[in-house]
């Protein structure tokens, strides 16, 4: 009888004892394809909350910015021959020229209680294609005045205030005088990054700069369209671009190296890797303790078989063949209940922002897992590795059962 | 005999150094109050952003209205009213007033040290410390305790020129005792018969370099000023 028949037999004869192992490498499986899966969609949203909403791919900005002071005096200047620079080197890149400023709403009631929020100055003819505004609408218009802002809904809740409602939120001029200004609320939007949602009104760059001191400059030029493989080239090039043309202060930043979203990514990968290897851990020693078990309860069986003229090689091999039977079943079962629950998550998502109590973490945290093919296969193969090889100890135990000894105890 | 000599000698002493500095401050704010006041002037501001200028004209009349209106520099357009109990400031692109905390600040100095304080006694407690000399000017060294929280500073120690009745220095402290910042008036000049600080220095002793300097250029006195310039109506204007 050939060994894999045998091994299968074998499974078959103590049906409960496989179901346990096949269960565990099945939970096990499971969970790493779904983790891996929600890690796939937690990345895909923080880059779409990047690329949108904070960096770009590539954050063009002066080098001496300072994010936590928001030095509005460290800008970039002469935006408009920035971008026209750009758009003739890089013509295929979306551009986004932005003016970030912090901004404080007071109570009218009482002076000492403040609103935090940031006013983002854009272009919104630009940013109904990058930032896709229409659809982030919920009420109202796209601003068209100087003095129209587009809500964050969020920070509508917050302020108490609607759509045709003033409010004058006071910021600072570039270079730290304080000032107000009266805007209208025209729009009321949801927006992807709870940042937007809760802390941002929107306003138009046509005048606001004149209003901050800051003629003719910006903050932030985010830019999309690069692509993971040319990222490093196109940075490279912009930033010679401006070295080349006398624009010192200025430099091309990758999403990676500004904001945190990157670095929480990396943190959360790193803390899914971990509890991936426990899970495995504690399947492989499932699978490990009842190939133990069965090698202790089937030593009569052992020394009969290589009584009758069977190697130490094949028992070894008889064994890891039904480890490997468990595995790629319980694999199988994991990967395809896996599969099967990620793919309407895929499409219907899963809204945890009520879970993050307020903390902006550069996620929207709704978040849409995605199977990735590579990642889901590798698992299987994974988990079928370490289910057969665990079972390597035991089998080499069983093999070293002594025919005579065995038999003796018949 | 020697006890009765102290007692006589020590009882006057302590009645003079309690009343005198409530009498001093008095004559501080008597100094500073006038029926009506114009003034233009700049401040220098210096901070983090680097050094900015800003021109201003400001009017006071009594004890409890002024107006500080800048002209230049970052601040152009912006307008400040001070009343007795509240702060007011008026943005060129803001439709609306907004009340103001009494600790927002302009660089180093706060926007109500910067329309003066003319009802020292109202606000604060007294304590005569002792005599001292700056730049060979004798002083009265004052501590002032906020009475209320709304002033600006819990603690003030003032070095008041002992002739002319000038506050030639300001120490501002904390509640906890930490000192925060130091005004030095770095000239006065006499117009009529009041001595006014035409040039001072706040230093923020909290943060490195930032510091605000004003300097009044001219000051007229006692000159019919419209009622109207302070009311919240005409800030809106």
């Amino acid at each position: 009888m050939k060994l894999g028949n045998i091994a299968i037999r074998n499974l078959k004869r103590n049906s409960k004892r496989s179901l346990l192992s096949i269960s565990a490498t099945a939970i096990a499986t499971y969970s790493i394809v779904f983790m891996f899966s929600f890690i796939n969609g937690l990345a895909n949203d923080m880059k779409d909350i990047a690329f949108n909403y904070t960096t770009g791919e590539i954050l063009v900005r002066n080098r001496e910015f300072d994010e936590k002071s928001f030095s509005l005096d460290r800008a970039v200047d002469n935006y408009k021959e920035v971008i026209t620079l750009l758009n003739s080197n890089f013509p295929l890149l979306e551009l986004s020229p932005r003016l970030k400023f912090p901004a404080s709403v007071f109570d009218p009631k009482d002076p000492d209680r403040i609103y935090s929020s940031f006013g983002v100055a854009v272009d919104f003819e630009s940013e109904i294609n990058f930032l896709k505004l229409n659809d982030k609408l919920l009420e109202g218009k796209i601003p068209e005045g100087p003095r129209e802002v587009l809500m964050g809904h969020g920070l509508a809740k917050e302020l108490g205030l609607k759509v045709g409602d003033k409010f004058t939120p006071i910021t600072m001029t570039r270079r730290g005088a304080s000032t107000g200004i009266t805007f209208k609320i025209v729009g009321l939007a949801r927006f992807s990054d709870s940042g937007f949602s809760n802390k941002t009104f929107i306003a138009s760059l046509d005048e606001l700069p004149v209003m901050l001191k800051m003629e003719g400059a910006v903050t932030d030029i985010l830019v999309k369209g690069v692509g993971d493989k040319n990222i490093e080239t196109v940075i490279t090039d912009m930033n010679n671009l401006f070295m080349n043309n006398g624009i010192k202060d200025l430099g091309a930043f990758t999403w990676k190296s500004v904001g945190v979203g990157y670095s929480f990514m990396q943190m959360a990968e790193f803390a899914y890797n971990i509890m991936g290897v426990i899970l495995f851990f504690l399947a492989s020693s499932v699978i490990a303790n009842t190939m133990l078990m069965v090698v202790f309860e089937r030593r009569k069986e052992i020394g009969t078989i290589t009584a009758m003229g069977m190697t130490s090689g094949e028992v070894v091999r008889l064994f890891f063949l039904e480890a490997l039977a468990l595995g790629v079943i319980g694999a199988g079962i994991g990967t395809i209940l896996g599969s099967v629950t990620i793919i309407p998550l895929s499409l219907l998502g899963l809204d945890l922002s009520g879970f993050t109590g307020g903390i902006e973490m550069g996620a929207s945290f709704h978040i849409f897992p995605t199977l990735s093919f590579k990642s889901t296969v590798l698992v299987f193969l994974y988990s079928v590795f370490i289910a057969a090889f665990v079972s390597l100890f035991p089998s080499r135990g069983a093999a070293k059962v002594d025919p005579v000894v065995a038999l003796r105890s018949i | 005999m020697k006890k009765i000599l102290f007692i006589l000698l020590f009882i006057p002493c302590t009645l003079i150094f309690s009343q005198s500095a409530d009498d001093i401050v008095r004559k501080v704010d008597e100094n500073s109050t006038y029926k009506s006041y114009r003034a233009e002037g700049k401040v220098v501001v210096e901070g983090s952003y680097g050094k900015r200028t800003s021109e201003f004209i400001a009017y006071a009349k009594g004890v409890d209205n002024s107006l500080i209106e800048f002209i230049s520099g970052e601040e152009e357009g912006q307008k400040i009213f001070k009343t007795s109990d509240d702060l007011y400031i008026k943005y060129p692109y803001a439709e609306d007033i907004q009340r103001l905390s009494r600790k927002k600040t302009l660089g180093a100095v706060s926007y109500d040290e910067m329309s003066g304080e003319r009802d020292t006694l109202k606000n604060y407690k007294t304590k005569l410390l002792g005599r001292e000399t700056i730049d060979g000017r004798d002083v009265y060294k004052i501590e002032l305790i906020a009475k209320t929280s709304k002033v600006a500073h819990y603690k003030q120690e003032l070095f008041v020129d002992s002739e002319n009745f000038v506050v030639l220095k300001v120490l501002y402290y904390s509640k906890s005792g930490k000192l925060t910042k130091e005004m030095v008036t770095k000239e006065v000049k006499k117009i009529g018969d009041k001595f006014i600080g035409t040039r001072s220095l706040i230093t923020d002793k909290l943060k490195a370099n930032n510091s605000t300097e004003s300097i009044l250029f001219s000051i007229e006195l006692d000159i019919p000023l419209d009622d109207k310039i302070f009311s919240l109506d005409e800030l809106a204007w």
